[in-house]
């Protein structure tokens, strides 16, 4: 017992011990700890460039400026005192960074100025110093822009400059729009590449257009952004596999992938998912129906998906920038034509019908017909509904399967650009099958939830028709749509009209 | 003793525990070890320093087009040597040994070598400029950095005959600014030798063509990486000869003995650290050596390339190592994995003829082209010393072809490679054949005769001495490996559908679906779909 | 019951016409607003091409592996390639990351072929070496040498292991081997060290010439130029030592070895100011011990006691850094603690070397450490243990002459710190007016 006990006292105290020991090793610089490394993120605005300097000093380095920033010589360093190096610092290095524009240079000045300690090895400190610059620019024009970062020159270190666009594109950008080492806090451990030593960078600037493929831009919807990375990180995952050696086991990998990157594709929002959904709850739709909807989706995305695809990268390819642009005018000018003619029809409509029961708020503008709005019982609705359904339902299942399946997504694209920029085209098409059956999956699996819980949803509605407001938003609901349809219309005209300008 | 059955478990756990615990401690130790900068300063001396100066690269032999007479070898050293190579520029090593054997009775010894020796004349004095001006002639003042030869020729006896001393040779290629006409500079390094023939050392554009991506699991697994020649743009030095074929035939005699087998060598004087010794410098140890092309790459696997490099032809027949990488190759079986073609049955004597004795009926009767270019069919050599081994062999008796085929022996052209190596000759082609089996009986799958789709120099050869193209003075631009992606490949993160992505769906959702249900607009503005649709 | 859709039919389809058509075009322009970001890279790979392409041929050795690795993760023999080179990167660039690199490169590598990978064999030899494990790097590469007996740097990097190990014949055994196998940059370097342990000062040098012929990187350039420039400055000969330096500059810039060379030729010049500045720059850059403690004893030699202190502090905090990431370098914390610490320590320092290698280094660490405890006697069979290569070192003899001082051997002490100041009289700021004092006190009337 004793001796039991001993030893499982020793191993306890080993194992605190090696954690303890490897807690410290984790706190490391992983630089190594005489490193100073730097990071100059810019956002380009048409009137101004910005410049987000951030300075990490390992230890070491820390300890040798000691003596500069504790003026009093006390050994801590005040608040005063840190505000004073900082500025001192970010005042050197705006002295050190050179910007030009088209040749004319920028004068970046400090517009703030930040230290902090964060904890390193051995109980010793580290330096992130912050520095905001900031300098006067006319971009409203192609141009461009060239930045050097030349502070610290005298140290080894990591050196990053990324570079966004407010307002301004950036396109063909020789750096990334966003830090790969989130402004230093975490360098990643890639063995295949060299510790970062950009220096410089020299990018083309056109006005307008944010560079909306940022996560990050305003306005970017974070919950998106999440799946959206998720999405990312799985096709990135995706072409790796497509561009390794192809085995078996590759093979099937990359085939399984592409089944959850469709699934995944599916949940959000869009692809008449909901349409599906709906109608199958309306039209009493069985758990057949909601498989046959899946094979049309699958058939037909992938039909579409290929066809499109090579279609679209030869139209893209041809056209030339300028006439696209005058397309999505054409299209926005469309979009707002439907809308307005819809919103026409709507208040038409609105005025024309009276006491007509109004139908069940219906998603979108292709409604789902209620089973029982003409008060019949439920059995008997029931029959009737079957009755039509039977006859109408499966043509019309048919029909928002291929709805839902004709519109290619972009991921499914990417995918068959890959395969095909990598010459496995066949196994690219295998892949785009892969991505529709698990498109297909996920609605299928919305479908014949809401078949479930078509009974509940039922008689909430039931109920809901009673309901005052309910009543005046479904009457309402197709005008909305109709406005939103117009909305759409106009801001893609205006994004359109102001790329060309 | 029978251990009480409670206690049995505990057992077994209390030793799955310590594993674990051990296992554990030691994942954590070697966690803890995380190298870390010098911590003091014992001596770090380079380790991986490649010496480019003293690395063949290839080899060629062929009778001359323009003098059928003569034979004309070339051996290159310094591979990817980068036109804009400044300031340190390619020049060759002093004081090493730049050999060309020549083994003409078969016995895998050499029984000539043709010897370069370098000195450097460096004028530069401070300065890392190697001009100071125009250089328009290799005695030009305003070249700082010259190099001179001496040519040796030794007998199979030792005897050494100086053929040239103190020769120019042509400086590197420093850039069109300093040298307008490199052409004009290669003409003036080439040097009579006293006995006929010509000798030439100096730069050159690299001769050899392929799409390096041969190497990259056969041309990326499928056939897509082809086309390139990897090697456009870049040079290489270069040493050319040119020699009567009487001087190299066995007794003088090319008629009854018209079979030669060439390789190249590089030799550096090593040092001697004995103490007490005054001179430290020491004897000539081989450090590369090559023959046939592509051995070295592609038949001698990495982990014996060093020795390989170091061993005499000599020694081949006794390499078992080496003999069983020839009659069992690699490379058919990677191109059966890669691309299904069945790889012809081994053993593969057919490749043993052809790279290591000679096309000959003399050895067994894998291959069915009569004697062609082995020493076992010189008149005067004596079967018994014969020893196969990595050699060039050429019948000096093969007649010149007016129209080459870069295909060589394989298209019939009697003169190509393996007979000896044209500058023309489609080397990776030729080989991937080769190897595939093209000489053997059975019919070789047609995909292969594609080969890498890098038919020719991107430079075309010249028709006199010393052949190979100028060298170049453009940089390149793929430097290799510079490359991340190919181009248009999507790597990066999924772009967000954008709001015009999204609306462009909904807008085709709604349509395709509001055609299946065909109904009216005002219809669907109210939210009803008509009760049948055709 | 149908729809009587003849009629009306057109009409009714204009919409859904309309919303497909205007949904295709938007599609299109949006797919090409993708096609423009299709092409772009992955961040880092972004990064990557933002430089310039390598010149030197490590940088395109690491690029041509690093790309051969995205297309084939598999391959065990790039993958040990990689890993040696970023050793050897980590050693011209002195930036440390590459270390962590190197190993996880290496270990990859064995991973994928744990038998018969002589190739990441040598490189975990070279990184042992690195991290001052030389025990672990003999064992690398005495492994290494079973698989591949014809490959140099094998004996490149068991040579620096038994060197350090203090196994002096076999060190010079497997540095012939070396030279035998492949004459080149590598091998002459260490030949030179191996004679100049020797005390063969010019034989050393001419190995050094013929490896600066055999150089190419500008990172062998400045070695060679560095340890020619040391070997000068190490015999007293400034002026060699000052143009050796400036050559090396000449070849790379950002060498801080040559920095340190030419602030140590300042110091012996007397030019204070322009010594203690190029320190400064050095020790910013790389600090070393070696040159934190340098920067230091100069300091105090100009009289600034408390940017002394500061550098001392730094060499400890150093030191614990190392400690933390599990490496140890007793015998430089033995050197700078019997000169600016704690005698206890020093000794306690150079015993727990000493157990593990007995090497000429760690004899006179362990001489001049008993010596600083008042120890002599012992310290003085270490320093002639020291002394047993032949190697010309002006400190060692400086030390042993101390050393005889103590224990009272006028004349024999006077000898050693004669020759002392004769191989080198600028062998320290510090210690070499201490010799002079010593001498005179020592030649005075007893």
């Amino acid at each position: 017992m004793n001796r039991a006990l001993r030893r499982l006292a020793v191993l306890a105290g080993v194992i605190v011990a090696l954690a303890l020991a490897s807690a410290a090793t984790a706190a490391a610089h992983p630089l190594g700890n005489f490193t100073v490394n730097h990071y100059a993120g810019l956002t380009i605005h048409p009137d101004r460039v910005e410049v987000l300097a951030v300075v990490d000093s390992a230890e070491i380095p820390t300890l040798q400026q000691h003596s500069q920033v504790d003026t009093d010589g006390d050994g801590l360093v005040s608040g005063p005192e840190g505000q004073r190096y900082a500025s001192a610092q970010c005042d050197q290095l705006s002295a050190a960074v050179r910007g030009t524009v088209d040749g004319e240079p920028l004068r970046f000045a400090v517009r703030s100025a930040e230290v902090s300690y964060p904890p390193g090895e051995a109980d010793l400190a580290t330096t992130r110093l912050t520095c905001q610059l900031s300098a006067p620019a006319q971009l409203d024009e192609p141009a461009t822009l060239s930045f050097r970062n030349d502070s610290g020159d005298d140290r080894i270190g990591w050196r990053e400059i990324a570079a966004v666009g407010q307002g301004v594109g950036l396109p063909e950008a020789p750096v990334p729009a966003r830090s790969i080492s989130d402004e230093l806090r975490n360098y990643p451990d890639d063995l295949l590449a060299e510790p970062l030593d950009i220096r410089d960078v020299t990018l083309r600037t056109v006005p307008g257009g944010a560079s909306s493929l940022s996560p990050t831009a305003p306005g970017g919807i974070p919950e998106i952004a999440g799946i959206d990375r998720l999405l990312g990180w799985g096709t990135d995952r995706f072409t790796d596999l497509a561009g390794a050696r192809l085995t078996p086991l590759v093979g099937a990998l990359a085939v399984l992938l592409s089944l959850v990157l469709g699934a995944s594709h599916a949940a959000l929002p869009g692809h008449g998912k909901t349409l599906i959904a709906a109608y199958l709850a309306g039209r009493r739709g069985t758990t057949r129906d909601a498989l046959l909807v899946g094979t049309t989706v699958t058939v037909t995305h992938t039909a579409g998906v290929l066809v499109v695809g090579l279609l679209l990268s030869a139209f893209a390819t041809l056209i030339g920038e300028q006439v696209l642009s005058w397309l999505g005018v054409l299209s926005g000018t469309l979009v707002a034509v439907i809308g307005a003619t819809l919103l026409r029809t709507a208040i038409l409509a609105r005025r024309g019908s009276s006491a007509a029961s109004s139908p069940v708020p219906a998603p979108a503008l292709v409604g789902v017909a209620p089973g029982h709005s003409h008060g019949h019982g439920h059995s008997h609705g029931h029959g009737h509904a079957a009755v039509s359904s039977d006859r109408a339902g499966r043509p019309a299942l048919l029909g928002m399967g291929v709805a839902a399946g004709l519109v290619p997504s972009p991921s499914a694209l990417l995918v068959l650009f890959a395969a095909i920029g990598l010459g496995r085209t066949w196994f690219g098409v295998l892949l785009v099958l892969g991505y529709g059956l698990g498109m297909a999956a996920t609605l299928t699996a919305v479908g014949l939830l809401l078949v479930r819980l078509r009974d509940r949803a039922e008689l909430r509605l039931a109920r809901a028709r009673g309901n005052r407001f309910l009543t005046r938003l479904a009457a309402t609901a197709p005008t909305l749509t109709a406005t939103l349809v117009l909305i759409v219309g106009i801001g893609l005209i205006a994004r359109s009209l102001s790329g060309t300008l | 003793m029978e251990f009480p059955a409670a206690a049995r478990p505990g057992r077994r756990r209390r030793v799955g525990v310590s594993c674990i615990a051990t296992g554990t401690a030691m994942a954590i130790t070697a966690l803890i070890l995380i190298p870390s900068a010098n911590a003091s300063s014992h001596r770090e001396a380079p380790l991986i320093a490649g010496d480019p100066a003293v690395d063949n690269t290839d080899v060629w032999a062929f009778t001359s087009p323009d003098q059928p007479d003569t034979v004309t070898m070339i051996a290159n050293w310094q591979p990817l040597a980068e036109p804009n190579g400044g300031p340190t520029f390619y020049p060759w090593a002093e004081g090493a040994h730049y050999d060309i054997n020549v083994d003409s009775d078969g016995d895998s010894a050499p029984n000539l070598t043709y010897r370069w020796i370098f000195e450097t004349q460096d004028g530069r004095d401070g300065t890392f400029l190697y001009n100071n001006g125009q250089v328009t002639s290799l005695d030009d003042e305003n070249l700082l950095f010259r190099q001179t030869y001496d040519l040796l020729l030794i007998d199979d006896e030792g005897n050494e005959q100086t053929l040239l001393e103190d020769a120019p040779a042509a400086p590197s290629n420093i850039g069109a600014a300093s040298i307008p006409d490199y052409a004009g500079l290669t003409q003036q390094a080439v040097i009579d030798l006293p006995n006929g023939g010509k000798s030439f050392a100096g730069q050159g554009d690299e001769p050899f063509f392929l799409d390096l991506r041969v190497f990259d699991l056969l041309y990326g697994g499928n056939l897509t990486e082809i086309g390139q020649d990897t090697l456009a743009g870049y040079n290489s030095n270069t040493l050319a000869i040119q020699v009567p074929k009487s001087e190299l035939a066995l007794n003088g005699n090319p008629e009854a003995n018209p079979v030669i087998g060439v390789w190249s060598d590089t030799e550096k004087q090593t040092m001697r650290l004995t103490p007490g010794e005054e001179n430290p410098t020491g004897e000539y140890v081989q450090v590369s050596r090559l023959g046939s092309p592509l051995i070295n790459e592609v038949i001698v696997p990495a982990k014996m390339k060093d020795a390989f490099n170091a061993s005499q032809p000599v020694g081949d027949a006794g390499n078992q190592a080496l003999l069983d990488r020839v009659t069992e190759p690699e490379v058919p079986q990677l191109i059966e994995q890669i691309y299904g073609l069945p790889a012809p049955a081994g053993p593969r004597n057919d490749i043993v003829e052809v790279f290591l004795t000679g096309i000959t009926d003399k050895t067994g009767d894998e291959i069915n082209m009569g004697p062609l270019n082995s020493q076992l069919d010189n008149a005067d050599v004596n079967p018994e010393e014969f020893q196969p081994s990595d050699q060039l062999r050429l019948n000096m008796s093969t007649p010149v072809t007016a129209a080459p085929n870069r295909l060589g022996l394989v298209a019939n052209d009697m003169q190509g490679y393996p007979n000896g190596r044209r500058l023309v000759d489609d080397i990776v082609d030729i080989e991937v054949l080769v190897i595939e089996g093209f000489f053997r009986p059975e019919p070789v799958a047609a995909a292969l005769l594609a080969g890498d789709v890098v038919n020719a120099n991107q430079s075309p050869f010249l028709d006199v001495f010393p052949y190979v193209a100028t060298a170049n003075n453009q940089s390149v631009n793929s430097a290799l490996g510079g490359q991340v992606l190919p181009p248009g490949v999507p790597s990066g993160p999924l772009p967000i559908p954008t709001g015009s992505g999204l609306g462009a769906l909904g807008l085709i959702g709604i349509g395709i679906g509001a055609w299946m249900l065909r109904c009216p607009a005002k219809d669907l503005a109210r939210g009803q779909v008509p009760p049948a649709v055709d | 019951m149908t729809t009587n859709i003849s009629a009306g039919s057109r009409r009714r389809r204009w919409f859904p016409i309309a919303m497909i058509t205007a949904g295709v075009l938007l599609l299109g322009t949006t797919v090409a607003g993708f096609q423009g970001g299709f092409g772009a890279p992955s961040p880092l790979a972004a990064s990557l091409q933002a430089g310039e392409p390598a010149r030197d041929p490590l940088s395109r050795m690491i690029e041509a592996a690093q790309q051969e690795l995205r297309d084939d993760p598999d391959d065990a023999l790039a993958w040990a390639q990689l890993g040696s080179a970023y050793v050897e990167q980590a050693r011209a660039t002195a930036d440390p990351s590459y270390y962590q690199k190197a190993q996880g490169a290496l270990d990859r590598s064995m991973q994928l072929q744990p038998e018969g990978n002589g190739e990441a064999m040598i490189g975990l030899g070279a990184l042992a070496n690195a991290r001052h494990d030389f025990a672990q790097a003999r064992n690398w590469a005495l492994g290494a040498r079973e698989l591949r007996p014809a490959t140099g740097e094998v004996y490149g990097v068991l040579a620096d292991a038994l060197t350090q190990l203090g196994d002096a014949e076999a060190a010079t055994a497997a540095v012939q081997r070396m030279l035998d196998t492949k004459p080149g940059v590598a091998a002459f370097t260490r030949a030179s060290y191996d004679l100049e342990l020797h005390g063969r000062t010019d034989d050393a040098r001419l190995a050094l010439q013929r490896a600066l012929r055999d150089s190419h990187a500008p990172a062998d350039i400045a070695f060679c130029r560095y340890y020619l420039g040391e070997l000068a400055f190490n015999a007293g000969d400034l002026d060699e030592a000052a143009a050796q330096y400036a050559q090396g500059r000449a070849a790379t810039r950002h060498d801080t070895a040559l920095r340190q060379g030419q602030a140590k030729v300042a110091a012996a010049r007397g030019d204070l100011d322009q010594a203690l500045a190029g320190y400064e720059t050095v020790t910013n850059r790389v600090p070393l011990p070696q040159y934190l403690q340098e920067y230091g004893e100069l300091l105090l030699v100009a009289g600034r006691p408390e940017q002394a202190a500061e550098q001392f502090t730094l060499f400890t905090q150093q030191q614990r850094l190392y400690e933390a990431a599990g490496s140890t370098d007793d015998l430089a914390v033995s050197q700078f603690a019997a000169d600016h610490g704690d005698p206890a320590e020093a000794l306690r320092r150079a015993q727990a070397e000493w157990e593990r290698r007995q090497s000429v280094f760690v004899a006179d660490a362990m001489a001049w450490a008993l010596h600083v405890n008042g120890r002599d006697a012992e310290a003085l069979t270490f320093a002639d243990r020291a002394a047993s290569l032949g190697w010309h070192n002006a400190t060692f003899a400086y030390h042993r002459g101390m050393i005889l001082a103590a224990l009272g051997m006028r004349s024999e002490a006077q000898d050693q710190l004669t020759a002392a100041l004769e191989i080198n009289p600028y062998f320290s700021p510090l210690h070499a007016p201490r010799a002079r004092a010593a001498l005179d006190e020592l030649r005075s009337p007893a």
